[in-house]
Parts: C-alpha cells; structure tokens; sequence
C-alpha cells in the first residue's frame, strides 16, 4: 500500500497542478508554462 | 545546486550528530518491483508533484502579494507534508522548503527546484540502498 502510494500521491498532486495552471489559463490568460515557472532560470550575474 | 547539495550535506550531519539519522536500510525489505516503484516515486515523481504545486502554483498566487511570505508559507506547506517524519526531520524538511523558495524566486523558475529536489531525494535514496 505504501508503495502504491509513492506513486499516486506525486501523480494526484501533478494533476492538481495542472488542473490549477488550466484554470489559470482560462480566466486569467497566463500561459500554463509561465504560470507554473517552467521557463529555465534566469540567473543575474554577480559582480 | 551546488548551494543544495551542500547544505543538504550539512543537515545530514547534523540530523546525525543530533543522534537522529537512523535511516532505515531497504536492502532486503522490498521486492524488486516494489523497490523499482519507490525508486521511481521518490527520485522523480515526488519532486515534480511537489515542486509544481508548492514552487509553481503556491508560489504563484502567493508571490504578487509578498515574494518573502511566498517562500515562508510554501516552506511551511511543504514541511507539513512530510507529517510522516519526526519533528526535527520536518524542521529540516522546512529548511530545504525556504532553499527551494529562494531558488524559485531568484531563478524565477521551477525546473531548477525540480532538479534540487530530486538530487536531495537522490542522497537519500542512494543513502538508503548502501
């Protein structure tokens, strides 16, 4: 059972993402990938 | 990353000098499958279902109000889900959350706490099988 778990927990918690992102998309027009912060970083160089 | 990993490290050590590392060995304990599952789980899908919902939508709604509030309530989120650990494991689950948040909101993205969460969740796994 817990192993089971390993597994579903993550995949419930994923769909709930990107249920969220969906939503996201639909009323207030932010791009899925943006929304959920999928660009590749962005890193400021240090002086 | 390289930041993570050391820190990772040192909370390690600590957790160990505290005398609280008794990490369960799971040679022997599962069968091959099962292992291949929790391998799989632990290494990959745990990092990404919990990044994508703490660092990208929790963080994402929080972040336009406060970016400092944002990476405490996700860090909080995220060590009140590993409710499975003892109270100092998921103090230092909370401190890899505020690391994670930093990184989310200095990176401005996800995919690098995605790969921190999974080389922390490697350590683990790796300390685990040996």
């Amino acid at each position: 059972m817990s192993t089971l778990a390993q597994i579903l927990t993550p995949l419930f918690l994923i769909a709930c993402s990107l249920i969220a992102a969906e939503v996201n998309t639909r009323k207030r027009h932010i791009p899925r990938k943006e929304f959920l912060g999928l660009d590749p970083p962005k890193f400021t160089p240090s002086s | 990353m390289i930041g993570f990993i050391a820190l990772a490290g040192a909370l390690e050590v600590v957790y160990r000098h505290a005398g609280l590392g008794a990490t369960t060995s799971w040679a022997g304990k599962y069968s091959a499958s099962a292992l291949a599952i929790r391998i799989v789980g632990i290494l990959v899908l745990a990092p990404l279902g919990e990044e994508l919902l703490f660092r990208g939508v929790i963080f994402r709604l929080l972040a336009p109000t406060s970016t400092a509030l944002a990476v405490l309530i996700t860090g909080a989120l995220f060590a009140g889900s590993h409710i499975q650990y003892s109270w100092i494991g998921m103090a230092l689950v909370f401190i890899d959350g505020l690391y994670f948040g930093l990184a989310r909101a200095w990176s401005g993205s996800t995919l690098l706490t995605i790969a921190m969460h999974c080389a922390g969740n490697g350590i683990a796994v790796y300390q685990r099988l040996h």
